[in-house]
């Protein structure tokens, strides 16, 4: 395997293992944190959006009046992400750029209702917010949402699942 | 600026007296004989169409049909409607005579016919399309605001739902953008001054939001300047044909900005209150602009690029005698001097009371409508829900 393979495929491990966590993460705050809790209630009713990482697969989610939720792995989304390329997707789920800036500069593509996919994209913020040290979370942000619970607590939650 | 940029160049574009008459030379040579020719009623009934169908005469062309019940606020039934026509009467290219309504559901027409389908809500989204079937596919604009005729964007309602859908895609962009004095000299000064302010709007977000790049900036700061200098001519002397080029090219160098680096706060706000309440996008831009370049620098962003942004807009003189800490807000008072002066000039609203298309129970609606809009992303500071009320409070009255 050459190298630049081997490294893609690394890249591509890590975006399905960063996605999982990233869901957990989700699935907990719904109930955790007061804002993603509003955004999963007031999601459009049995609206699905995917995000797609290329050669890596992706997930599909919904939102409920009960939180976030992971749908079946290949259930299609009224709205789609897909990243470019691997690296492109690798370089946002391990913090090196934030939504914002991935947009900008041409990172993903979308298909199907932008509108669907702006609360995502706020959901994604605040996680990020709890996932990552503040003085990282600064730079991929454009303002620091109030953490609600810790840090430890959203990591725990992902270790057990999204519990 | 990121660092990394896309951006796609604009059209070819025909640009001066007399450009309609080369229409036919340029849709041939792109292989098209049999073109549909899009317009409004109002622009039948003041002689636009008759000389764009005479322009067209003199180099051998007839429109296969001249379509002209495109309403102001177009939408998805619209643009089905007219790609059937299109099938139904064998054409082979488009030619869109309006302003943003018309180009913009050409745009989608275009879109539908490219990807044989039947339906443009099948085409939704950023960037995601094959470009398919292409059709010819030229672009007169008879106001200088949206710049559509430069942009890969297209806004089309959707009733329904009551929002405007937009779409994105760089196979939206028209084959030619006409821009004839002819086209924009009897456009009245009430709508030249609101959809001048729009392409204002568009080559400010442009030069300031994320994704900005060295070749928007240079578009969109051309494009400021051009139009500060010939918009209060336009609005005051229709008929001075020097202004409305130099105010036509201006709203295109600001579309070809925006189209690749797009907008932000201030139309993510202005398209919630065109879905919403319905209030006209340029006057919505108007009246957000200032407050919203404010609500920017309070939250310590913009403060080095808006005063960059003085020179071009107010010119050398003033930006020198400006301290460098003060230039920010003088280019936000500038703006709003250059407002003032058009209200007075054509009655411009400078508030959304002025407006009378809002009351204040719609602001729930308009703030959540605006947090879904795509352009929030790019602006460069961040605004929930609480930041757009109290926005849409300061502009009230
Ligand atoms: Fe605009």
């Amino acid at each position: 395997m050459s190298q630049r393979t081997l490294k893609t495929g690394l890249q591509q491990a890590t975006c399905t293992l960063v996605a999982e966590c990233l869901v957990r993460a989700l699935q907990y705050l719904s109930t955790a944190d007061s804002q993603i809790r509003a955004e999963a209630h007031a999601w459009p009713s049995g609206k699905t959006l995917r995000l797609e990482v290329p050669g890596a697969g992706g997930f599909t989610v919904t939102g409920t009046p009960w939180g976030f939720k992971k749908l079946d792995k290949e259930t299609p989304g009224d709205v789609t992400i897909r990243f470019k390329s691997p690296s492109d997707a690798f370089r946002v789920f391990t913090g090196q750029m934030g939504v914002a800036q991935a947009y900008a500069q041409h990172k993903f593509v979308l298909r199907g209702d932008m509108a669907l996919a702006m609360p995502f994209v706020r959901c994604v913020d605040i996680t990020e917010g709890y996932l990552f040290p503040d003085l990282l979370a600064k730079r991929l942000l454009k303002r620091l949402p109030e953490k609600e619970v810790s840090t430890a607590r959203v990591y725990g939650s992902i270790l057990l699942g999204g519990r | 600026m990121g660092a990394y940029y896309e951006f796609k160049l604009p059209a070819k574009i025909l640009s001066g007296s007399e450009a309609l008459e080369h229409i036919p030379h340029e849709l041939n040579t792109l292989g098209a004989f049999r073109p549909l020719l899009l317009s409004d009623e109002g622009l039948e009934r003041v002689g636009a169409v008759k000389t764009v169908l005479n322009a067209l005469a003199q180099g051998g062309m007839t429109a296969v049909e001249t379509f002209c019940q495109i309403p102001p606020d177009s939408s998805i039934q619209v643009v089905n409607q007219v790609a059937a026509l299109f099938r139904k009467l064998g054409c082979d290219s488009l030619i869109a005579l309006g302003g943003g309504s018309v180009i913009d559901t050409a745009k989608g027409v275009g879109m539908v016919l490219a990807q044989e389908g039947h339906d443009l809500m099948a085409s939704a989204g950023c960037e995601v399309l094959p470009r398919g079937k292409h059709v010819p596919f030229a672009a007169i604009p008879t106001t200088s605001g949206t710049g559509s005729e430069a942009t890969i964007v297209a806004v089309v309602a959707d009733p329904e739902k009551k929002v405007k859908m937009e779409f994105l895609s760089y196979h939206l962009l028209p084959d030619l953008a006409v821009l004839d004095p002819r086209m924009t000299e009897t456009l009245p000064p009430r709508i030249t001054a609101s959809t001048g302010f729009d392409a204002l709007v568009h080559a400010i977000e442009a030069a300031t939001c994320l994704q900005r790049n060295p070749v928007s900036d240079a578009f969109a700061e051309k494009a400021m300047g051009q139009i500060v200098r010939a918009l209060p001519v336009a609005v005051r002397e229709g008929k001075n044909r020097k202004a409305r080029m130099v105010l036509a090219n201006g709203s295109l160098l600001a579309g070809a900005a925006f189209s690749n680096s797009m907008v932000g706060l201030v139309h993510a706000i202005g398209h919630a209150l065109g879905g919403v309440c319905k209030v006209a996008h340029g006057d919505a831009m108007t009246i957000l602009l200032p407050a919203v370049m404010a609500y920017n620098l309070r939250e310590g962003t913009c403060r080095e690029r808006y005063s960059e942004l003085l020179l071009h807009l107010a010119g050398p003189e003033v930006y020198a005698a400006t301290p460098a800490h003060r230039r920010a807000e003088e280019a936000i008072s500038f703006l709003e001097t250059l407002r003032r002066e058009l209200a007075q000039a054509c009655g411009l609203p400078e508030t959304l009371s002025d407006t009378g298309k809002v009351r204040k129970e719609d602001f729930s609606a308009v703030a959540k409508t605006a947090l879904n809009d795509g352009a929030i992303i790019v602006n460069p500071a961040q605004a929930d829900y609480n930041d757009i009320i109290a926005i849409l409070e300061e502009v009230w009255s």
